[in-house]
């Protein structure tokens, strides 16, 4: 340094002390994070602007998941082979901060804590302090987020759900449905050109495709409307806005949804920290978060199988209606789903030592109770029936399988779920309700199976009866009322034949090629259980099978216990009733898919004389994947006809059941505004919907709008399907009866107090 | 301690060609992101089909509709109150109309104007005289540019 002229010396010593102060050598936290969190101050204190939202988004994503699992010694080369991890934990951390920003709030005169400045205080106190936590960490856990993006040129997936969220919009200003079938088209092409070319692809570049395919899909789904979409999501989201309108959330007595952090306090603080409306968190955020449950299954297969076979893994999820259709619209599911594949992800990473995977279970358990508890009571049961599972197999084996780390996991949800649900917010009565059904019920083995019928063929049909017709449900709610709720007056001219319930058919398209539709339908169920059948195949095998390895066996064992909880659900009508067997599907789906690619790769290996058998078999198994995809998604609709599907159309019974539009919104804020404390309101199986989400008229609502049951000073809420539909629905116990909504009784004996032409409200 | 992080990467001297090509795609989709905020994206937007302004509509209701009438008053004379909410971003001039149907004959009672600006409400408030051709009449409100119509039930004295 001496040799170098003056200038230089200065020049090149302040680059040494800037390059000593970014490495943090000189400091307790690496400069490079203080610039990241100064970044994110910046972000969110501008966040009017969408560049700096989207900067805000992705740091908030990425930089406090970065941080916690260094400070658990997470090493970067598993996070790097389990990209899951990261949002993960970014997700208990925001989770984490939140809540503490809530409870302390109040104490220091913060009245509505969870805005955007407070949050921000909090999150410049506890990224730093992760950073110190994890300042002594081994440079093997400094994850390097570059090495894992991968080269420019894989990012065109990231396309696809862009076109989607365009195809949505499209599709909701009346522009047409062509891009959405683009989407679904090239969804569909990806699966058996991936499962092909899987072997040679990189890691991060399927982790990509899988990302873009499952985002893509379920944007289709939850960007209609304006408004959120689905059934659960009305109610979730009643609770969300609660507490951005409040700025605070309270521990006390709650109901379950209220108890949900992923529904109340995290949602809230990402909307106070991103800006925006607070429905984009739904609609956008928490698919995004959720899309890396297939990338997880794929990260978990390419631990024990090949590439090829662990896109197929996770290509079985993606397929499922379950997932890009139905878990949109359940928001906390989406969220515990994806702690839940980072808690397996973690009990299963035999790259992570004792103490890091203890520790970042028992984080991501904590997280999972307090996100959602369904999710949580399965994984309790999970990680306990595969440790009994295991020992018992042990001991027809040689080599002991892990169990401690199953064990922990399940204490701490177990601990943690006892403390939240019951002194912390008193939200436990989903699991009485459970055993309430169950002592009333009994276990209600095999509900829907007719005389002569055998057990295997009732179990593949599940519950079910036979269908109700529109006068036979009028007149069994019109007892029910009579003699349940005895306080209802309906009016005597209700009884007139001339007012009874006449059916409804709900709009559908033609069927232009009936044998192609029969076929269809007949592929899909077989592809279906084809499924179903190899998952018992699989776990069987992999759990008792002489010559696994211990990862294979564990897995084996896991899936046995999923398996028990899904016919579980099958078997029992309570259970079904209590809880959706699609809703288990899909977390039970997590482990059963990649036993199923195993089953698939074993056999590839056993005859694996020739290159081609492996592509021939796994081909062959994403062309039944494809079968079930098109079914699912309605992409062979325009050939097939029948009920036309929401994410491309906008007719159908999901349009009519689902879809909010403005007058319903503004329709229901009136009705909220204009009803007396003490009021009936009618509003139907759906219309109860639009309530849910835009006001929070709960209590006496009744959902059987039929001339006998409506009360004579009742005020009637009707939907835009009710009044230009005219379709109606009413819920029975086998299932949804359509029919005519009773305006001719309602005109002739009730005053229209409210109209936007399209909605109306009713009242005497 | 190495320090690799999201944004920067401290040892990292020379910018590789991989690296310009993400700044210079990271470059492109922040113009994007600013300019689409701009009155000129909002109009590419809206010419893409992507951005739509929500459809203007009406809302028609009775401000009392808790407390209305059920009776025509025995002079036969009834003050009609109702209110027109203008949905939509520009002012608009409803014409209304107040109507009676018996035995499927209308009759018109009363009109007007009401000019409400975007997002306001208009509350008109009018007296009409009711024809008690039979046990109940059936009063309409309905306004122009719109479907909305509202009704009341109303039941004749009985001496008639």
């Amino acid at each position: 340094m001496a040799e170098l002229p003056q200038p230089a010396v200065i020049e090149r010593a302040s680059l040494a002390w800037l390059r000593r102060l970014i490495t943090g050598r000189w400091t307790v936290v690496p400069a490079a994070w203080i610039i990241e969190l100064l970044f994110l101050d910046l972000a969110v204190a501008e966040n009017s602007l969408w560049l700096l939202r989207v900067v805000a988004v992705l740091l908030l994503a990425v930089l406090p998941g970065q941080l916690l699992l260094r400070a658990l010694r997470v090493p970067a080369a598993s996070i790097g082979r389990y990209i899951a991890y990261l949002p993960c934990a970014s997700v208990a951390v925001l989770i984490a901060s939140s809540l503490v920003v809530d409870v302390l709030g109040p104490l220091l005169r913060v009245h509505e804590p969870l805005r955007r400045w407070p949050l921000l205080i909090v999150l410049n106190l506890v990224i730093p302090a992760l950073a110190r936590l994890g300042h002594r960490a081994a440079p093997s856990c400094e994850l390097k987020i570059s090495e894992h993006i991968g080269h420019v040129h894989w990012f065109w997936p990231l396309l696809l759900p862009l076109a989607s969220v365009v195809a949505a919009a499209r599709l909701d200003n009346g522009d047409g449905n062509v891009l959405a079938f683009v989407v679904l088209v090239a969804v569909a092409v990806m699966i058996p050109t991936c499962t092909v070319l899987a072997n040679g692809m990189h890691r991060s570049q399927t982790n990509l495709i899988l990302y873009s395919s499952g985002l893509a899909l379920m944007l289709l789904t939850s960007m209609r409307s304006a408004y959120v979409v689905g059934f659960d999501i009305n109610s979730e989201y009643f609770d969300f806005h609660q507490t951005v309108v409040n700025g605070i959330w309270h521990l006390g007595h709650l109901n379950p949804y209220e108890a949900m952090l992923s529904l109340t306090v995290l949602p809230a603080s990402l909307h106070a920290l991103v800006g925006g409306q607070d429905v984009w968190i739904f609609k956008l955020g928490y698919p995004a978060l959720f899309a890396f449950f297939p990338v997880a299954i794929f990260s978990l297969g390419t631990r024990f199988l090949s590439r090829r076979a662990a896109f197929v893994a996770a290509a079985i999820a993606i397929v499922q209606a379950y997932f890009f259709e139905q878990q949109p619209e359940i928001a906390r599911q989406e969220l515990a789903l994806l702690i839940f594949a980072g808690i397996m992800g973690a009990l299963l990473d035999s790259s992570l030592e004792r103490g890091p995977q203890l520790r970042l279970v028992s984080v991501l358990g904590v997280t999972l109770v307090v996100c959602h508890y369904s999710t949580t009571y399965i994984a309790i049961f999970l990680c306990l029936s595969a440790c009994f599972l295991a020992v018992t197999v042990a001991r027809r084996k040689s080599a002991p399988l892990p169990v401690l780390p199953w064990l922990i996991a399940a204490a701490v949800m177990s601990v943690s779920a006892v403390i939240w649900y019951v002194p912390a917010t008193y939200s436990g009565s989903n699991v009485s309700d459970v055993a309430q059904s169950l002592r009333q019920s009994g276990i209600q083995l095999l509900p829907g199976r007719l005389k002569g019928e055998n057990v295997i063929s009732a179990y593949f049909n599940g519950p079910r009866e036979r269908p109700t017709s529109p006068i036979q449900y009028e007149r069994s709610v019109a007892t029910y009322y009579a003699e349940h709720m005895r306080y209802l007056a309906p009016l005597a001219a209700a009884k007139n034949p001339a007012y009874n319930l006449r059916a409804a058919t709900p709009p559908s398209l033609p069927d232009h090629a009936p044998l192609v539709a029969s076929g269809l339908a007949d592929a899909e169920l077989l592809v279906q259980q084809s499924i179903n059948a190899l998952a018992v195949v699989c776990s069987l095998m992999f759990a008792l099978r002489r010559r696994s390895n211990p990862l294979t066996r564990i897995i084996g064992t896991v899936g046995i216990a999923s398996l028990f909880v899904l016919a579980a659900s099958r078997l029992s009508g309570t259970l079904a009733a209590d809880y959706g067997s699609s809703r288990l599907f899909l977390q039970c789906l997590f482990i059963l898919s990649l036993l199923e690619a195993a089953l698939l790769e074993m056999v590839v290996t056993r005859l694996n004389s020739r290159s081609w058998v492996g592509l021939t078999v796994f081909g062959g198994f994403s062309l039944l994947l494809l079968v079930a995809f098109v079914g699912n998604s309605g992409l062979d609709a325009p050939v097939t006809g029948g009920n036309p599907p929401l994410i491309l159309y906008n007719k159908g019974q999901d349009y009519a059941a689902f879809y909010p539009n403005a007058q319903e919104k503004v329709t229901a804020q009136w009705l909220a505004a204009a009803v007396p404390p003490q009021r009936v309101i009618y509003a139907d199986y759906f219309g109860q919907l639009q309530l849910d989400q835009f006001t929070s008229l709960r209590t006496a609502v009744f959902n059987d709008v039929t001339p006998r049951t409506i009360d004579r000073h009742a005020w009637i809420f009707a939907s835009t399907t009710n009044v230009v539909d005219h379709l109606t629905w009413g819920a029975t116990s086998s299932g949804l009866v359509n029919f005519v909504f009773p305006a001719q009784f309602l005109d002739q004996y009730f005053n229209v107090v409210y109209s936007t032409g399209s909605t109306e409200v009713f009242h005497r | 301690m190495s320090s690799q992080s999201f944004f920067f990467r401290a040892d990292d001297r020379v910018v590789s060609p991989r690296k310009k090509i993400i700044i210079v795609i990271a470059v492109i989709v922040a113009i994007v992101l600013i300019v689409i905020q701009t009155g000129f994206g909002q109009s590419v937007l809206k010419a893409a089909g992507l951005s739509h302004p929500s459809e203007p509509f009406v809302e028609l209701y009775f401000p009392s509709a808790n407390a209305l009438p059920s009776k025509v008053p025995a002079s036969d004379h009834l003050e009609i109150g109702f209110a027109v909410a203008n949905v939509g971003p520009t002012t608009h001039r409803f014409a209304w109309q107040v109507s009676e149907e018996t035995d499927k004959v209308e009759i018109k009672l009363a009109s007007g104007h009401a000019v409400v600006p975007a997002s306001q409400t208009a509350v008109v408030s009018q007296r009409i005289r009711v024809y008690c051709l039979s046990e109940r009449v059936h009063l309409f409100v309905s306004v122009t540019r719109s479907s909305a119509r509202i009704t009341l039930w109303l039941s004749c004295p009985s001496q008639r």
